[in-house]
């Protein structure tokens, strides 16, 4: 052998070596059993198949997308969980990479409805609806449509809790957007539909949470008898003790409530494979049946009680979330001036 | 019956209304922190009031959910640091600012104290651009750091208020009779400022152990405090755990307070001569 060819041997045996090391993948979550889920359903499988290493970031994503955009080159995240709203801000900043479908082959197993608001940088992976909660003994004859329910708060049948303007992401989409819907009202035409709003707030009939659980303790102590609320975090409430309390989705239907997955531009090319993990069938029916949320693998099996629950992707109603986007510091400045609260 | 004895006889209403106010006061002001407890036993699955059955099981879930203690144990690191930091920048700072006879020494004093003025959320982004500029970021000294900004003004304050107050006459005193500069710090000045040294350090840590809005914008898996990961918990579930979790840190600032007066007496602390 001559030194040159040992040479080359020793350059591609390094290389070889290099390529084997594990790497260590930097990934966000939500809080509290969703994060043990997303350990148990993704992050171990990942590690057991890759044999790299995963650390978890739990926090929210208005964090997270300013940790990216502060070290844009050299991001602290790799592979970015995020709520839709966020993940538009990503977008357009330029912090997340478009998805290549023949990195992730399990991306053809998803609908394409998952994927088109995401505009290629991302798919949904899994999500909830937005409907309405009662308290039965109080609300006996819940109103059967989101036209009928906004009619019965200023008719004074009950008291609504409704998400206030500081829940993010939410309040845009299943108040606002739900309320431009069924009104038949262009987004940029916000006057309506906020005058429609004080109507309800000046009945005395409304009041809002600002904080998910804030609901839950509204509705128990008597202060509110119905509201909008997600069918996951209202089965896991009842099913958790609090019995008196209901759940559905009114007429034409609730709100996709969905949390997404991108991959962050210059984050280690590791992120595609832990992506793919993610969308695995198995995978994401385990985390599925951990948490209470649908997931978007075509292939994925329910367990009871989620399997009766779980809304159908097609059975909802998606918000234009580019428009919403778009409108929204006009919703936020109308509803200040008209709402106030 | 002789007068003076019917006057002793009579109530005193001001002294009533006053026992009430001050009963009235105290419970406004331990009434939240005792419901927190109290929610900390309960056995149901949410708040739900009034409590019916006790349980211990929110201190179990409190132990298996890793990142509970993780980051409790990361706040107290960062607090302990923070208020070192603090104290190595801030007494000098402190000493100068009090003697000082410049005019500049009230505007930089003011300086000093401007995080305090300033949105905690604003300070928290700008850091962390300013910390990622410096090839920091999210790391663990980018926290130490940034808490060490928020509770530099309480050291700095506390300090040269007790300083202050204490005069030249001491010092000058030493100085005349021989001592040289360090002789003076180590034997007069500090025994005289070591109440504000400590109040201002407690202050810090506490000012610490409770921030969120800066903390939150440098979490990452290494550097999250509890005040995030109880953030990030609640917005996804409303178990008492986050009960048992506050009443644990509330049983580990009585206990450090616990020890300061074992060891120094809190009369210190808040000024009270013995």
């Amino acid at each position: 052998m001559t030194i040159k060819t040992r040479l080359l041997a020793s350059t591609l045996l390094i290389a070889a070596g290099t390529t084997a090391q594990a790497e260590n993948l930097s990934v966000t979550a939500f809080g509290g059993s969703w994060e043990q889920a997303f350990r148990t359903c993704y992050v171990e499988p990942y590690v057991a198949a890759s044999g790299n290493t995963v650390d978890v970031n739990i926090g929210s994503p208005t964090q997270w997308v300013n940790q990216i955009a502060a070290n844009a080159d050299n991001p602290p995240i790799d592979v970015l969980v995020n709520l839709m709203d966020t993940a538009a801000i990503a977008i357009n900043d330029e912090l997340v990479e478009p998805f290549d479908a023949t990195k992730i082959p399990n991306l053809a197993k998803v609908p394409e409805a998952f994927q088109t608001p995401l505009q290629g940088y991302g798919t949904v992976i899994n999500f909830g609806a937005a409907g309405l909660g009662y308290m039965e003994s109080r609300v006996s004859n819940p109103p059967q449509d989101w036209t009928a329910f906004f009619d019965g708060i200023i008719a004074g049948d009950y008291v609504a809790s409704l998400p206030g303007i500081n829940v993010g992401s939410t309040t845009p989409t299943a108040l606002l957007w739900n309320l431009f819907d069924i009104m038949e009202i262009p987004l940029d035409q916000p006057e309506e539909v906020m005058a429609k709003l004080s109507e309800a707030v000046e009945s005395g009939n409304v009041i809002f949470f600002n904080d998910m659980n804030q609901y839950l303790t509204q509705l128990q102590s008597g202060e509110a008898d119905i509201g909008i609320y997600w069918d996951g975090r209202a089965w896991t409430a009842k099913d958790g003790g609090i019995d008196d309390l209901n759940f559905y989705y009114p007429q034409p239907g609730g709100i996709i409530s969905p949390s997404v997955v991108q991959k962050v531009a210059n984050g280690s090319d590791a992120g595609w494979d832990f992506i793919n993990t993610m969308l695995d069938a198995e995978n994401q029916g385990c985390f599925a049946n951990a948490v209470g949320y649908a997931v978007v693998n075509s292939e994925v099996e329910y367990a009871e009680p989620l399997a009766s629950r779980a809304p159908s992707y097609q059975d909802v109603r998606w918000p234009d979330f580019a428009g919403i986007s778009e409108q929204m510091p006009t919703w936020v400045d109308q509803w200040n001036r008209t709402v106030g609260r | 019956m002789p007068a003076i004895l019917s006057n002793r006889k009579r109530p005193d209403t001001g002294l009533m209304v006053l026992r009430i106010f001050v009963a009235a006061f105290f419970i406004f002001l331990l009434a939240p922190i005792l419901i927190v407890v109290l929610y900390s036993v309960s056995d149901a699955a949410y708040t739900v009031w009034p409590i019916q059955d006790l349980s211990l099981r929110w201190y179990e879930r409190m132990i298996e959910y890793r990142p509970f203690l993780t980051s409790l144990g990361f706040s107290f690191k960062v607090a302990i640091w923070a208020a070192a930091l603090s104290i190595l920048i801030g007494v000098p700072a402190a000493l100068a600012l009090a003697r000082s006879r410049s005019p500049l020494a009230e505007a930089v004093t003011t300086f000093l104290l401007a995080p305090l003025s300033m949105p905690m959320i604003l300070l928290g982004v700008a850091l962390l651009y300013y910390f990622s500029w410096m090839g920091l970021g999210v790391s663990q000294t980018g926290v130490i750091l940034s808490h060490t900004v928020v509770s530099l003004p309480y050291i700095v304050r506390t300090v040269a208020a007790v300083y202050m107050n204490a005069g030249k006459g001491q010092e000058e005193s030493a100085a005349i009779l021989g001592a040289n500069r360090v002789q003076v710090f180590v034997r007069v000045t500090l025994p005289m400022i070591r109440a504000g040294i400590l109040a201002g350090g407690i202050f810090a840590m506490l000012i610490s152990l409770d921030n969120l809005p800066i903390s939150f914008f440098f979490a990452g898996p290494d550097t999250n405090t509890l005040p995030v990961v109880m953030l990030a918990y609640q917005q996804n579930q409303f178990d008492p755990a986050i009960a048992a979790i506050s009443t644990t840190q509330m049983v580990i600032a009585i206990a450090m307070l616990l020890v300061v007066q074992r060891l120094t007496g809190l009369h210190h602390i808040i000024g009270q001569q013995r």
